[in-house]
């Protein structure tokens, strides 16, 4: 009887879930406008260099399709209009000009058969901190093996909201390059708040430390005990644009289910699609 | 302090007011109880009215009414659905008592009066109230009769999700409907993850929904009100039901407790876990349950006292462990314990007094709790050369809205053609709106142990009053003047803002009655859910600093004619501007840093208006009711759909609905309903692009851009009595059968794209459909 009725459910709830299918959406019921896609992050430690490609219809085959014809200028504060060439080695636009810390620029880009667009952007001013440093044997992992930690502060200024993004690699002697560490660490603001980057780098905000002086803790993991491992430790000062935009990254990755609304990734190209936005960089090397 | 002054000069005002009246008072007044003659349970919205005037009052939740008329000879007609019309021809002066007994009709029995009067008699707009056996007769999915699923084919209420028992009220959001249970809100979205409400249908008494502009007396939400009142049993006799079906089993048993004393009590659960075994390390468990109790005890002829207590819980649960080695050859054994569960526990005393035949009053104290929490627990034994190291880690999500409800209502005879009702409402809320438990030890030895986001814990106080002032005259015309002071404190902040709510009606030549309305209302408590249908995860919150109080303002036009063979016409217009009104760009794995939700939450404005057609019969051996709506909601919200307007996510154009209930003979009876409506709209991306980080994303900034094909569906009952029961009670024994979406209409209930695979990226949009052809079964004993 009891197997019966076992059986029963199962068949019952089997039905109802077999009956339901899918069908192809008719598209033509939506717009489907090619726009331009700017992706322009840019610091005060290199050169200005981007990528300027185009949105395509979701059934093409080929997802990034660069526009080469663009005629694409930076404006500074003094309204000066600094154009950039397209380099087809790079297939990115560029210009010889290292933008500063604390000064906004705007971006003009107009390519045939596309309306033209427009965004600007700050860098914000540099960020006060002190030099990370490295500890041996610090933790321990959920197998039993030693952990390190890096201690990275960053002290904030009160007088504005700040956004920062942290990125650590160490020197694999082995290949003789740098190579990104993904960042873990138990604390509070990065295990709430932070947003893990696909290339392993958080962005946080400062919304838990305003003003204060912070020291984040980061774990290395088991590998590094007694090696005398090297790190690279990009600390930036992020606008809020930039900021923006990886959070919406960040929950267009998070909003797969069912009940999640599709998120739109965060845009300022006013007719186009990207970010155009900028950071102040720290670098710091520790043994 | 502030408002303490305000509070202190209204009552006052009032209090001269009816001392004022009081020397005036002339004529002769009736008053009394309406109850079942059958069950002697109290009859809500009776209307009582004189058959030589327009001069008509509705009876209160209590079954008191109080009707001031010319001392003189009169014929009082008293007519309620469900109930066969009673007339008192007498010589009144003075105050006269008069408690009236209502006969029910008999199953299939029909009476023209009760129709024509009560159309004519209600004093409400925008309001509709089914009868209970309406609501368990209607075809439903998995043999489950769900109020909240009955009203989604009423006139401007529209479900959501197929087959969830979400109701979005004339362009609003979920979150702005007031669910009531014996007068205390209930918060929780139900059970199944939103596939049954938190209502019994089988303990159900009473249900009043209203859709548009709210008397005063409702307040503290911008959207629809459900009034729930809960079966009290009968005083002569007991009864019971016991049904089955796939979902779960129902036990209900009422009746008398001595002479002044009924009770009802009843149980839901689910089944199906209980036919699996729920030991060993590998099991998986979903149950539901709801418990419903009440009690009611007349004191003495004047007052009376009820007590209502609920619970409903949902347990999700799955555990399972493996073990292997690994390369160091120790040997790894891990458990994992996983569990979700949410509840509902709610509880409210009233006591009800007639001071004196031209006041009446209600007292209510009332709790009202949800909460989740779900979270997993992990376990890990590594054997090595050394012995065994154990490490238990487990983290857990948790969140809770606590209510301590206090409202004192009051209903006052002023004079002849005028009445007063004012009364004050007072709530602590107790706000969780998230933590996070996360602990772990080594070996015994605590590693860590920390709860996250406790810094939103926090306590709300949300009060209210009210007063309406109700004229009458003798060519048909009725002003419900009043408004209500509403306060809002949470966080450090308050807000205090007035609500006028003002409702005409005009009875007409021709037995057609007019109606006209406008109000204000505000929300201060939102819920952090998705458009697409809410989780029990989805936190309450409340206004603060970023996120401002919701607001409708409402404007309501509307006709009501009583018809041939028992039918009546409703016709309404309305538009409604909703300012505040939240969105939320997604709804990702939310943190608990402080205030999480203002950066989740969006807010802006919209509107919503349209045009809602419904014909009824409530009685007979056919009962049937159909609508025809228009309708248009938008939102426009700044950070969203590159801040452009775009329609809300449930607009739907145009919408037919239609349920009929008929006995095929003495034994069966069928129960169809059809429902054919617009699409709503849905955001599907226009194209995709690569980001910065170099991901090809899709492109979504334009919100709900594609509207999905026409939604038709019809469900059909069939019920037939096995054997007949003793007694004239309905008992017997009933088997029956509903299939869901009979004809297999393909309706899409989402939209998405996906990559084909090995097609260098190409995707393809897809509208996928459940529940198409659901049959289910069930079988019932009555007694």
């Amino acid at each position: 009887m009891k197997k019966n009725l076992n059986k029963l459910g199962v068949a019952l709830f089997s039905f109802a879930i077999l009956s339901s299918c899918e069908r192809d959406a008719d598209l033509s019921k939506i717009n489907t406008e090619q726009r331009l896609v700017v992706n322009a992050l840019i610091n005060n430690r290199e050169s200005l260099s981007f990528q300027l490609t185009k949105s395509v219809a979701l059934t093409e085959e080929n997802n990034i399709q660069n526009v080469t014809n663009a005629q694409v200028y930076l404006i500074d504060e003094a309204d000066n209009r600094m154009k950039l060439n397209y380099n087809p080695l790079t297939e990115r636009y560029v210009l010889g000009f290292v933008p500063l810390a604390g000064r906004s620029y705007s971006l003009l880009i107009a390519a045939p058969g596309f309306q033209q667009i427009e965004s600007k952007t700050i860098l914000p001013g540099a960020g006060l901190s002190n030099k990370p440093t490295w500890k041996d044997s610090t933790a321990w992992d959920k197998d039993g093996f030693p952990l390190g930690s890096l201690f990275i502060p960053i002290n904030d200024d009160a007088s504005r909201e700040n956004y920062y993004r942290v990125s650590i690699n160490y020197w694999n002697s082995t290949s003789a390059e740098w190579v990104p560490l993904k960042i873990s660490s138990s604390d509070p603001i990065i295990v709430e708040d932070a947003i893990q980057n696909k290339d392993g780098s958080i962005v946080i905000n400062d919304e838990q430390f305003n003003g204060k002086f912070k020291t984040f803790n980061f774990q290395t993991p088991f590998g590094f005990t007694g090696q005398n491992p090297k790190f690279l430790i990009k600390t930036e000062n992020l606008s809020k644009e930039y900021y923006d935009y990886f959070r919406s990254l960040d929950r267009y990755t998070e909003a797969s289910g069912f009940f999640d609304e599709p998120t739109a990734v965060f845009t300022n190209i006013r007719n186009g699609l990207g970010i155009f936005a900028g950071s102040t960089v720290r670098l710091d090397t520790i043994k | 302090m502030k408002l303490t002054k305000v509070v202190a000069f209204s009552y006052l005002s009032i209090a001269f007011l009816i001392y004022q009246n009081q020397l005036k008072a002339t004529g002769s007044t009736i008053y009394g109880w309406i109850t079942d003659a059958k069950t002697g349970q109290s009859i809500h919205n009776a209307v009582v009215g004189d058959s030589m005037t327009y001069q008509t009052t509705n009876s209160n939740k209590f079954g008191y009414y109080s009707l001031t008329l010319s001392s003189g000879k009169h014929k009082i007609m008293i007519a309620a659905h469900g109930y066969r019309a009673a007339e008192i021809k007498a010589q009144f002066t003075g105050y006269n008592l008069e408690n009236i007994q209502l006969e029910p009709l008999e199953e299939g029995e029909e009476d023209p009066i009760t129709a024509w009067l009560y159309a004519l008699g209600n004093n409400n707009i925008s309001h509709i109230a089914p009868t209970a056996e309406q609501i368990r007769n209607m075809p439903a999915l998995a043999c489950e009769p769900d109020i909240l699923r009955f009203a989604q084919f009423l006139p401007g209420m529209m479900g959501g999700t197929e087959g969830l028992s979400g109701l979005f009220v004339r362009g609003s959001n979920a979150d702005q409907n007031l669910l009531l249970m014996d007068n205390a809100p209930i918060y929780g979205l139900g059970h199944v993850f939103g596939v049954l409400s938190p209502f019994n249908s089988e303990q159900v008494k009473d249900v009043h929904l209203y859709r548009g502009v709210l008397p005063a007396r409702f307040g503290g939400r911008a959207g629809g009100v459900i009034d729930v009142t809960m079966n009290e049993g009968s005083n002569s006799d007991f009864k019971g039901s016991y049904s089955i079906n796939l979902l779960d089993f129902n036990f209900n048993f009422s009746g008398p407790m001595g002479k002044k004393t009924t009770f009802s009590a009843g149980i839901r659960r689910s089944w199906i876990d209980l036919l699996f075994p729920q030991d060993g390390e590998n099991t998986f468990d979903y149950n539901f349950h709801d418990l419903n109790f009440k009690l009611f005890h007349k004191i003495d002829d004047n007052s009376s006292l009820t007590f209502n207590i609920y619970n409903g819980r949902d347990l999700f649960a799955l555990k399972f462990s493996d073990s292997d080695k690994d390369s160091f050859n120790r040997l790894i054994n891990r458990k994992f314990d996983f569990s979700t569960r949410w509840q509902n526990t709610l509880t409210s005393v009233q006591y009800q007094r007639k001071f004196s035949p031209a006041l009446f009053a209600n007292f209510m104290l009332g709790y009202s709790k949800f909460s989740y929490r779900s979270g997993i627990k992990f376990n890990i034994d590594i054997t090595d050369t050394t012995g065994i190291n154990k490490r238990e880690s487990s983290v857990f999500a948790a969140n809770a809205i606590t209510d301590f409800i206090n409202k004192n209502d009051f209903e006052y005879k002023l004079h002849n053609n005028s009445k007063l009702r004012f009364g004050s409402e007072f709530t602590v809320h107790g706000y969780k709106p998230g933590t996070e438990e996360l602990k772990g030890t080594t070996n015994g030895v605590v590693s860590i142990d920390t709860t996250t986001g406790v810094i939103n814990k926090g306590i709300g106080v949300e009060s209210g009053l009210y007063a309406e002032y109700e004229y009458k005259n003798d060519r048909g015309l009725l002003i419900n003047f009043g408004g209500r002071i509403w306060q809002f404190y949470a966080f450090e902040k308050n807000f205090i803002r007035m609500e006028p709510r003002i409702i005409l009606r005009k009875i007409l030549q021709k037995n057609a009655v007019i109606r006209a309305a406008f109000g204000i209302h505000n929300q201060g408590v939102n819920q952090l859910s998705s458009i697409n249908g809410s989780l029990p995860r989805d936190v309450w919150f409340p206004a603060g600093e970023k996120i401002q109080p919701q607001q409708t303002i409402q404007g309501t036009l509307g006709l009501t004619k009583p018809l041939k063979n028992n039918f009546e016409f409703n016709a309404e217009v309305y538009y409604k501007r909703l300012k505040g009104v939240t969105d939320i760009a997604s709804l990702d794995e939310y943190s608990n840093s402080p205030k999480f939700w203002e950066q989740l939450v969006y807010q802006g404005n919209g509107n919503a208006y349209g045009l809602e057609m419904f014909v009824i019969k409530k009685t007979g051996k056919i009962t049937m009711m159909a609508s025809y709506t228009y309708s248009f909601s938008d939102r426009k919200i700044e950070g969203i759909n590159l801040d452009r307007k775009y329609f809300f996510r449930w607009d739907r154009r145009h919408s037919i609905s239609g349920m009929c209930h008929f006995y095929l003979n003495q034994r069966t009876q069928v129960s169809l309903s059809l429902v054919i409506m617009s699409g709503n709209p849905v955001t599907v991306p226009t194209s995709k692009y690569v980001t910065a980080d170099g991901r090809i994303v899709l492109d979504y900034s334009t919100k709900n851009n594609y509207r999905m094909p026409l939604y038709n569906r019809s469900d059909i009952t069939v019920t037939r009595k096995m054997r007949f029961g003793s007694g004239d009670n309905g008992g017997g024994q009933y088997i029956g059968f509903n299939i869901y979406n009979w004809y297999g209409r393909f309706n899409p209930f989402s939209v998405t794209a996906v990559e084909i695979e090995q097609s260098g990226g190409k995707f393809e949009v897809k509208e996928r459909a459940l529940l198409r052809f659901v049959p289910t079964g069930f079988y019932c004993i009555k007694f």
